[in-house]
C-alpha cells in the first residue's frame, strides 16, 4: 500500500506543472522628490554620477502641461526652502488638489466624532480645547493624528474659503523642545506654486509653554481675499513625534 | 541527493544582499515620460544569483508587490507597478549562476504625492 502510494506520488511529481517557491522577499526604501526640478543639460547628465536620477528624459519633466511643479506637488519654493533647513518631505496632502474645509456635524452622537473618539485621541483633544461652531458661523479643516518623522516636514495645502475673517488654529503633539518643532503656515495667492507666498510662524522658538504642553493655539488675520489658498507645515528637527490639528474657518466675528 | 535550488544573493550596483535583505541602494535612475501626465520611475536594476545542483530547466521570477508612502497614507496602484522582464528562464543551470537584470517600475502620475516610499519584491524559483 504504501509502495503504491509512493508510485503515484513519484509519478504526480514528475507530471506536476511548474512548481514555483516564494524564496525571497527583499525590500527597499525610495524618494520621489526633486530629482523633477533639475534641468538637466547634456554635460549635467555626463557629469552626473552621484547614483542619483540621470538620463536625457528628465528634461522631459519639466514640460508639458502639467509642469515640474505638479510632479512635485509642492511647489519648489516650499520644496528647496525645507531642502535648505534639511528637511525631507513626509506627509503631503492638498497638491494639487487642495483640500475644501467642511462644516462641522452638530448631532454630537454623528459617526465622525465616534470615530475619532475612538482612533484619534490627539484630534479629540485638539477638539476639546475650543467650542465647535457650526455653518455658516465656522468651517473647519481637521488633521488627524499623524506621524511625523526625524527631519521631515508635513504640508496641508488648502482652499480658504470666501468671506473668511480669521483662522483659529490648534495643534496637540508630543511636547517637544522649543527649536526642535515649528509650525507655519504658508498664505498663496494661487494654486499655480508659481510664486512665493507669504508666511506667518506659529511657533516662537520663546515659547516654552506650547513645547512643554504640546499644545499650539494661534489665530490668524489676514486679508484673506488675497490669499484663496495656504498650507499649514509642520517640521520636525527631533525624535519621531504625533500631532493632530484643527483649522477652524471663522466668518462671523 | 537533496535538491539544491536557492537564492545565494541579490546584487544592487555591486552590493550584494541577503533574500529578505532591505535594499539600501535602489534609487530612481532614470524617468520616461508615458504621456503628458505620467512618467515611469525606472529604479535600480538588480540581479540574482542562484545556488542550484538541478539539471533542467529553472525560472526566476520578480515581482513588485507593493509600494507605500512611509506615512502610511498613500499606497501606490497594484498597476503602476512592475518589474521588467518579470521572468528568466534558465535552460542550462549550474552551480552558482546570475540572472541578467530586473529592473522595477513605478508610474507617476498628476497626483502621485512627492515623498519617500516603502517598497516590498517578491522572488520565486521554481523548475519549469
Amino acid at each position: 500500500m504504501i509502495k503504491k502510494f509512493l508510485t503515484l506520488f513519484i509519478i504526480l511529481t514528475l507530471i506536476s506543472p511548474t512548481v514555483f517557491a516564494r524564496v525571497g522577499e527583499p525590500s527597499f526604501v525610495f524618494a520621489i522628490d526633486d530629482y523633477f526640478q533639475e534641468t538637466n543639460t547634456s554635460s549635467d547628465r555626463n557629469n552626473k554620477n552621484d547614483g542619483g536620477l540621470s538620463g536625457g528624459a528628465v528634461t522631459a519633466i519639466t514640460l508639458g502641461s502639467i509642469g515640474g511643479a505638479a510632479l512635485l506637488g509642492l511647489g519648489g519654493w516650499l520644496y528647496k526652502r525645507k531642502a535648505e533647513q534639511s528637511l525631507a518631505a513626509g506627509c503631503i496632502q492638498g497638491t494639487p488638489n487642495p483640500l475644501i474645509p467642511f462644516c462641522m456635524e452638530r448631532d454630537c452622537n454623528a459617526a465622525i466624532y465616534a470615530r475619532i473618539n475612538e482612533n484619534y485621541p490627539y484630534l479629540r483633544k485638539a477638539l476639546s480645547l475650543n467650542e465647535i461652531h457650526y455653518c455658516p458661523d465656522s468651517k473647519y479643516l481637521l488633521i488627524y493624528d499623524t506621524t511625523i518623522d526625524k527631519r521631515k516636514f508635513d504640508s496641508v495645502k488648502f482652499e480658504i474659503p470666501q468671506g473668511t475673517k480669521s483662522l483659529n488654529i490648534t495643534q496637540v503633539s508630543d511636547t517637544f523642545k522649543a527649536k526642535d518643532m515649528t509650525v507655519e503656515l504658508f498664505l498663496y495667492k494661487d494654486n499655480t506654486n508659481s510664486s512665493e507666498p507669504d508666511m506667518r510662524e506659529l511657533t516662537n522658538p520663546a515659547d516654552k509653554k506650547s513645547a512643554d504642553t504640546g499644545i499650539i493655539m494661534k489665530s490668524v488675520n489676514a486679508d484673506f481675499k488675497n490669499y484663496p489658498y495656504a498650507a499649514y507645515v509642520v517640521s520636525n528637527y527631533s525624535d519621531k513625534k504625533i500631532y493632530a490639528v484643527v483649522i477652524e474657518f471663522i466668518f462671523n466675528n | 541527493m537533496p535538491e539544491i535550488l536557492h537564492i545565494e544573493k541579490i546584487i544592487v550596483e555591486g552590493t550584494e544582499y541577503e533574500k529578505d535583505d532591505i535594499l539600501t541602494n535602489i534609487d530612481i535612475k532614470s524617468v520616461e515620460p508615458v504621456s503628458e501626465t505620467c512618467y515611469r520611475l525606472n529604479l535600480s536594476p538588480f540581479t540574482i544569483r542562484i545556488h542550484t545542483n538541478l539539471a533542467e530547466p529553472i525560472q526566476v521570477s520578480a515581482k513588485f508587490e507593493e509600494c507605500c508612502s512611509t506615512c502610511g497614507r498613500y499606497p501606490m496602484k497594484n498597476e503602476d507597478l512592475s518589474v521588467t522582464p518579470s521572468s528568466y528562464t534558465i535552460q542550462n543551470p549550474h552551480d552558482k549562476i546570475e540572472t541578467d537584470f530586473f529592473t522595477p517600475h513605478v508610474l507617476a502620475h498628476e497626483g502621485t504625492v512627492c515623498t519617500t516610499y516603502n517598497a516590498k519584491l517578491i522572488i520565486t524559483l521554481g523548475r519549469v
